[in-house]
């Protein structure tokens, strides 16, 4: 047991730049042991398939993606503020492809989990023989009545990144002064929980040096949110006056409908108007997930959290936002962790090894300001109960937020740990 | 796994025939330290200048220091509530295999005037404890070589301002010091860039 943790340490050191000391790699990446596929080239998709072929280089790995880069959903709230643009948030998979990673760019439309191929739009047919599903969210569209991909390109969600943030982007450079922008926010669970309201202290942000008599109202589904009274303490400070936030409480239940034209939203009692419109629909597993029968009536995917694989079909792991709601957010940190989790996973399982106990781990940073961030990290176990039910918890007290009371040096400080925490994040699958 | 941990976990599984709960059974330490790596960077090779790379540290030194952070010696942002979450055995598996990663100094501008006043300084006051310029990793100290310099000025003020645990002579010497002396061996650390130096024999 020792000696193999031994030598993937070896493997791993390896790609540090001591592969010419180890005897046996070239002999084992030219031969080929099994075919991991990795389903979706996002956050978690990327990292997975480096630390696939990593541990184990005789593995060949592929990642099907539908887009040639991907550009990361966080992060994308601080292009509103004028902190960074899209470019910087946007990764391409040539680095991915000098470790020896196959990138199949086309849209995964079907996993066959019984014959165990992956079925593309350009009508490939990808076998596999340990498939690693990283499919992000899809939208439910038409929850909110009337709010459609159509609607979309008029009231932008931009919670995928890209198009959608430069229109969201280009509406609120384009209004008046003393105008509003509505942020519509999600029921749970969705993609980023604290992500709806960072938006809004970081358009705020910009408001405030551009149209300081704007105002952005959230309309929440929710009755309480993520580090809320971090939020709120912070909202009033950097920006008083400028940020309101109506829970679901006050509306029954948060906007029912939207209409593209008048740009109003309606609960089921009050109408309301905003400049902008800023609609963040309620979420499930991406498509593929669920046209693959691996999501359950939740519209997430369930996983047995050992070693990730789907509860609905073998050699099926699934990582990242797509997993069904549990004590794990749906963060990118998240999505990092449950990759490696998986990876590891299947290099076992390929080698015939028991994988054992998992280990996960999350920190997202929020910033308040460009010198104020916000965070939240957490260690998880998976556990099980008497009645043999799965679920994960946060382990002792590690589930924690920034103190209330920090100074605005450590606020600036994790500020700082924010931008390296991407540099970091994204380095792992994209670097 | 070292083999005080796979005698852990054997006990671990004996005891856990009995009561049908593996409650000790911990994650290998490579798994372990890959969850770090969304901040530290891939197997600990930070490219992010407010984090440290922590590959190639002693496996005292990471135990000791995540030690520190559990029981609230250290100033910390975020790593006390991170290091709540773990066990010392936990602490011990991860610093086994950073210790088993070569450090890689981070690629950085600097100013090599200042650099050639810090390594003076440093010859004359730090040499004894850090030695070989800073680049070896001691048993009870990192690395300070080839950090980021943003890093590196959070981490001289944690010492100065914010009472991170450190020798007595430690902290008469950096009392003595002047902002300018602390940016010079600042620039001295970040200059060495070379990664051959950072491979010793032991």
């Amino acid at each position: 047991m020792a000696q193999i943790n031994r030598r993937r340490f070896l493997q791993l050191a390896g790609l540090g730049g001591l592969a010419a000391g180890l005897p046996c790699g070239a002999a084992w990446s030219s031969q080929t042991k099994a075919r991991v596929v990795i389903v979706g080239g996002g956050t978690g998709g990327a990292i997975a398939a480096r630390y696939v072929k990593a541990l184990d280089p005789a593995i060949d790995v592929t990642i099907i993606e539908a887009i040639p880069q991907h550009t990361t959903c966080y992060m994308s709230n601080w292009v509103l503020a004028e902190m960074r643009d899209l470019d910087s948030l946007t990764h391409g998979y040539d680095n991915a492809k000098k470790r020896g990673i196959n990138v199949i760019i086309d849209r995964a439309e079907r996993i066959d989990t019984e014959a165990h191929r992956v079925l593309t739009a350009g009508g490939q047919s990808v076998p596999y023989d340990r498939l690693i599903l990283a499919p992000g969210i899809d939208f439910r569209w038409n929850a909110i009545e009337g709010y459609d991909a159509a609607a979309a390109e008029v009231l932008p969600h931009a919670w995928k990144a890209g198009p959608q943030t430069v229109l969201l982007q280009e509406q609120i450079t384009a209004m008046d002064d003393g105008g509003v922008v509505a942020i519509v926010a999600p029921p749970n669970p969705y993609r980023c929980p604290p992500g709806p309201y960072e938006r809004a202290a970081l358009i705020a942000h910009y408001l405030q040096r551009h149209k300081p008599k704007s105002k952005v109202v959230i309309y929440d589904t929710k009755d309480a949110f993520s580090k809320q009274g971090l939020f709120q303490t912070g909202w009033e400070r950097h920006y008083p006056g400028m940020i309101e936030w109506v829970g679901g409480y006050e509306t029954a239940g948060g906007i029912k409908r939207v209409d593209v034209s008048g740009r109003s939203m309606h609960t089921d009692f009050d109408d309301f108007r905003a400049d902008v419109v800023n609609v963040i629909p309620p979420q499930m597993a991406g498509k593929v997930a669920i046209d693959s029968g691996l999501a359950d009536e939740s519209g997430w995917c369930p996983v047995d959290f050992r070693d990730l694989e789907s509860t609905l079909a073998q050699n099926v792991h699934i990582i990242g936002d797509a997993i069904v709601s549990s004590a794990l957010p749906k963060s990118a940190y998240i999505a990092a962790s449950t990759a490696k989790v998986a990876a590891v996973a299947v290099v076992d399982h390929i080698n015939g090894r028991e994988p054992g106990k998992p280990a996960y781990f999350n920190t997202c940073y929020s910033l308040l300001s460009p010198e104020h961030s916000i965070s939240v990290s957490g260690v998880y176990e998976p556990v099980t109960d008497a009645d043999g039910e799965q679920s994960v918890v946060g382990v002792g007290d590690s589930v924690a937020i920034s103190p209330a009371d920090a100074d605005d040096r450590f606020q600036g400080r994790e500020a700082r740990y924010a931008a390296s925490w991407y540099d970091n994040l994204t380095d792992q699958g994209f670097g | 796994m070292t083999r005080k941990t796979l005698g852990a976990a054997l006990i671990t599984g004996l005891i856990a025939v009995g009561t049908g709960a593996a409650a000790n059974e911990i994650a290998s330490g490579e798994l372990l330290a890959f969850q770090c790596a969304g901040c530290h960077g891939f197997n600990g090779h930070s490219v992010g200048p407010a984090t440290p790379s922590i590959a190639g540290f002693s496996e005292d030194y990471f135990v000791q220091a995540m030690l520190d952070y559990k029981e609230g010696n250290r100033y910390a942002t975020i790593m006390d509530r991170i290091a709540w979450g773990y066990s010392q055995e936990e602490f011990e598996a991860m610093a086994e295999f950073f210790a088993a990663q070569p450090y890689l100094p981070a690629r950085q501008g600097f100013d090599a005037d200042l650099a050639e006043l810090g390594a003076d300084i440093h010859d004359r006051y730090c040499g004894n404890c850090h030695s070989e310029g800073g680049t070896y990793a001691e048993y009870d100290s990192a690395q300070l070589a080839g950090q980021w310099i943003p890093y590196l000025e959070d981490a001289f003020e944690d010492f100065i301002e914010h009472g991170r645990p450190q020798p007595r002579g430690m902290q008469r010497r950096l009392a003595d010091f002047s902002d300018a002396d602390v940016q010079a061996l600042i620039h001295y650390y970040a200059s060495q860039q070379d990664p051959a130096a950072y491979v010793h024999a032991d």
